[in-house]
């Protein structure tokens, strides 16, 4: 759906306006490892992403905020809106941001006074951590996707839960 | 060196091998990600020329052995994989970024920005307090101050705390301290527990005495021809009775008795709880993982409950049985006894394992009816939202979805244990089928002395075992919850209140009503400043008046003025003496506030005002609401000030508590008033009238006025501006008004402009 028929389908574009960035008003580079952006005359030395719907639109709906954290544009798609080298280090950026270990495989779950010891497999080696209180720690986000937040705050993905070996499943089946 | 993290011998080793010395060495911490976010061991050395990154990892080669304790300490081996130098000139700053599950360190000169390394939240606080210490030594400061309260690492095996908040490290857990810690429970009624034992025992004789009577003796000596008692009938008849007789009283005594002893050891446990409640601090509540204790401590009340009540009497008199009944049939003859035992492991297995399956689906169920209540609460909750929109049918739909699901889980639970309980009892009972063929056979054939009989004693006293054996299993699977309550439990009790009441304490006398603030710094969570180096005087009877934006400290300024959380840094001084040496009750006799949480209790309003000062009389009450400004609304219920809050469906509203709370303030008649928002959800007529009322009141009195509305502020002395935790401009209206780019001008202004506009829009 283009902006304008949005506009017409919901009337609210008439009262406010978003920034919308694309490969005609905004250009993206990286610098010493870190994204600015070039829109216009303005430059950014810095600028973070952030996904509006992290669960549900990866690429798509992303919110560009300066160093003090105040949105400075908004990207609908980073695929139809980018060029491919820009596209690629938008979806890297964003890769950096929303790293989270995906949980292969659950070898261990033991409640030890009062906090839950999770041993996993991940696809960033095996990882150990405790989680606390397990039934508000679980985010369930759809579609068997869960994400798991230990003591610390670390996210543990797990994309499908049906996924997953058996003997993984029936460990945490017990807490969806 | 400060070690934010400990540093292993293995990474020392390489660092000074790189030629860093260890007098060089300023502060070190520990992160754990590489870039390809791998968990590795990234040390972070601060010297006095700038930063040593050097990753790699800490693998555990060895355990050293610790007394008491089958883990041991671990013995690392560091491997390097990758080193960095940073010269501390490169960068003006540190910082850290939080990602979405991840974090990075980076180093920060004008507007470039150096990726020094990445992190998980674990590393989070560490890195935090290294960006400190390196700011610290730009500055040529003394480093920031260590708390001790940080202490990561398990004093016994070294072994970094799960969870760091509580410091509980699995493997030095020691089980038999959580058994000692029962006792104290039971000590108080030692003689009823004892009863409660003696007369279990006491039934247990009985009972293994019966069959010997009822089925042995009556047999072989009174039916059998040529025994003793034979044909004496009715003796034998009186005999049975009676035992069963005696086994009756004493299960009633025994009854009594613990039902006694149980109830009040239920209370004690909730007293213990309850008392941790009203004890300790604020903070201990607030924190985002005491909270979720206590909750949980509520129920854990009801397993230890179970435990004293039910499960450890009944452990050791099923255990008592089983170990004395095995011993007679032992003696009556061994071969059958062991025959009698033939399946019991393989039952005892299957058991184990089927109470396992059997609690896991309970849990399921728990889950999933949790699930259905919660929905239902959160639908009629919200019941205003679902009718505004027409959404009634959606929400139907929801908890029919949930329900439903409830429902099954129920069902799978009575289906599985349908399905499995008579099979794994069948199993267990097939022995006893062996004793009855064996057994039998003896009896045919005279052997081993086997009568008809001893035959029926023996197979009473098989039966005795095998129903006990699967009680015992039942209650070990549940002793490890047990374990885990207690654990919560203990860690209430033995929690202490960072606000304590002072050992020696100096009283403030009459109360002059003077507050100062000396270089006080405050913040709730580590790292996040509240209120940072803050002085401030009211001398006694001013009227203080303090704005900022919201978040920017101004409650927190009056929870440290009433002692409900303690400055980090500085002293608060009342009258000139440290708040922390005052009494409580006198600090509070001393102090009123009305907060933005205006909670009222269970009870009429007459009783909700005069809760500070329960002997206030009926005059005393009317006065007070008469300048809060509450008596007239309170005159237009039906009934009065006994109008009990929360009874049928009248509620107050958020403005009439509000001028409740401020009545209930007033009748404690405090040297010191601090309104902390108190009339923030009341129209601008009222908040101006119980103004003018207050002003009466408060000549005289200090008070300190939060608020964010500047209209509220209006009679105080002195205005004072807080920002990020400072206190950035101060002084009265017109002198504040001068300073034409301060934030109180621009305060100012913005409201009065949010006012025109409304005039214009007319």
């Amino acid at each position: 759906m283009s902006q304008t028929e949005l506009s017409q389908v919901t009337g609210l574009s008439n009262v406010i306006d978003i920034n919308y960035l694309n490969k005609t008003n905004a250009s993206f580079e990286r610098k010493n490892g870190f994204l600015s952006l070039r829109m216009g005359e303005d430059v950014y030395a810095r600028v973070y992403l952030h996904r509006a719907f992290p669960f549900e639109k990866e690429f798509e709906y992303i919110s560009v905020l300066n160093e003090d954290k105040k949105e400075v544009g908004f990207i609908q798609s980073i695929e139809k809106d980018f060029e491919a080298s820009s596209a690629a280090l938008l979806k890297e950026e964003l890769a950096k941001k929303y790293f989270c270990p995906k949980i292969e495989k659950i070898t261990g779950m033991k409640d030890n006074y009062g906090f839950m010891q999770m041993k996993t497999v991940t696809d960033h080696g095996e990882l150990t951590f405790g989680i606390r209180d397990i039934y508000r720690n679980i985010l369930k986000v759809g579609g068997g996707r869960i994400f798991i937040v230990d003591i610390d705050g670390n996210r543990y993905e797990i994309p499908s839960v049906e996924a997953l070996d058996r003997a993984s499943y029936k460990k945490i089946e017990l807490y969806l | 060196m400060r070690e934010i993290d400990r540093i292993s011998p293995g990474m020392l080793a390489v660092f000074e091998k790189k030629g860093y010395l260890q007098n060089d060495m300023i502060a070190f911490a520990l992160s754990d990600m590489n870039a390809e976010r791998v968990r590795t061991d990234n040390g972070i050395l601060l010297t006095e020329h700038g930063l040593a990154v050097l990753s790699g990892s800490n693998a555990v080669v060895a355990e050293e052995p610790i007394k008491n304790n089958k883990h041991g300490a671990p013995v690392c081996a560091f491997q390097e994989i990758a080193y960095q130098f940073f010269p501390l000139d490169e960068f003006d700053s540190l910082r850290v970024e939080e990602l979405i599950s991840s974090i990075r360190l980076v180093g920060v000169k004008d507007q470039t920005y150096t990726l020094i390394t990445y992190g998980s939240f674990t590393a989070k606080d560490s890195l935090v307090i290294l960006c400190r210490c390196f700011e610290s030594v730009k500055e040529g400061k003394a480093l920031p101050e260590e708390d001790e309260k940080d202490e990561k690492y398990c004093p016994r095996c070294g072994r970094r705390y799960a969870d760091t908040d509580r410091k509980i490290c699995p493997h030095c857990m020691d089980k038999s301290i959580l058994i000692k810690k029962m006792w104290f429970f039971l000590k108080k009624y030692k003689t009823g527990v004892l009863l409660v034992l003696l007369t279990l025992v006491f039934s247990n004789i009985i009972a293994i005495v019966t069959p010997y009577i009822s089925s042995g003796f009556y047999f072989d000596q009174v039916l059998t021809v040529g025994g003793k008692f034979y044909g004496q009938l009715l003796l034998v008849i009186m005999l049975i009775v009676s035992t069963r007789l005696l086994q009756v009283l004493v299960d009633i005594i025994n009854g009594l008795i613990t039902a006694r002893v149980s109830a009040k050891l239920m209370c004690d446990i909730k007293k213990v709880i309850f008392s941790a409640i009203e004890r300790l601090s604020v903070s201990f509540f607030s924190g985002r993982q005491t909270g979720g204790l206590m909750s949980q401590v509520d129920n854990d009340s009801g397993t230890i409950y179970w435990l004293f009540c039910d499960g450890l009497p009944y452990f050791i008199v099923n255990f008592v049985q089983i170990i004395t009944v095995f011993v007679i049939i032992l003696i009556m003859n061994p071969l059958l006894a062991v025959i009698s035992m033939a399946t019991a492991p393989a039952a005892v297995f299957v058991f184990v394992k089927l109470i396992a399956k059997t609690r896991k689906l309970h849990a399921k169920a728990w889950t999933k009816r949790r699930r259905m209540n919660g929905i239902l609460a959160d639908s009629i909750a919200g019941v205003r939202v679902v009718k505004a929109f027409s959404k009634e049918r959606n929400e139907v739909d929801r908890f029919e979805g949930a329900s439903d699901q409830s429902i099954k889980a129920d069902r799978r639970v009575s289906v599985f244990q349908l399905k499995t309980t008579p099979f794994a009892s069948l199993l267990m009972q097939l022995s006893l089928y062996l004793v009855w063929g064996f057994g039998g056979w003896f009896v045919v054939n005279h052997m081993m002395g086997m009568t008809y009989g001893t035959l029926l004693v023996f197979i009473a006293y098989v039966s005795m075992i095998t129903n006990p054996l699967i009680n015992i299993v039942d209650m070990v699977s549940m002793f490890s919850d047990f374990l885990n309550s207690m654990q919560r439990l203990s860690e209430i009790m033995d929690a202490l209140p960072d606000v304590a009441e002072p050992e020696k304490p100096v009283s403030l006398g009459e109360c002059k009503g003077s507050v100062a603030f000396e270089n006080v710094s405050f913040s709730y969570v580590k790292n996040r400043t509240v209120i940072d180096h803050v002085n401030l005087t009211v001398p006694a009877g001013h009227r203080i008046g303090i704005v900022g934006h919201s978040g920017a400290g101004k409650s927190t300024i009056a929870n440290l003025i009433l002692r409900l959380y303690d400055a980090e840094e500085g002293a608060v001084l009342i009258d000139g003496v440290n708040v922390k040496q005052i009494p409580f009750h006198e600090l509070r006799e001393n102090i009123a506030i009305v907060s933005q949480e205006t909670y009222l209790f269970y009870g009429s309003i007459f009783e909700n005002i005069k809760y500070a000062k329960p002997d206030a009389t009926y005059d005393e009450v009317l006065m007070a609401s008469k300048i809060a400004g509450a008596h007239d609304f309170i005159m237009k219920l039906d009934d009065g000030y006994d109008t009990k809050i929360g009874f049928g469906y009248r509620d107050l509203s958020g403005g009439e508590r509000q001028r409740v709370s401020i009545a209930r303030a007033l009748l404690h008649n405090p040297k010191i008033l601090i309104l902390d928002e108190a009339t923030s959800a009341m129209d601008t007529e009222t908040e101006m009238k119980i103004q003018n009322a207050l002003d009466e009141l408060t000549k005289g009195r200090t008070t300190i006025t939060i608020a964010h509305r500047l209209s509220t502020l209006r009679g105080s002395d002195r205005l004072l501006v807080i920002e990020n935790g400072k206190i950035c401009e101060s002084g009265t209206h017109d002198e504040l008004m001068e300073k034409e780019d301060g934030v109180y001008h621009k305060l100012y202004t913005l409201q009065a402009e949010a006012l025109k506009n409304i005039v214009v829009a007319e």
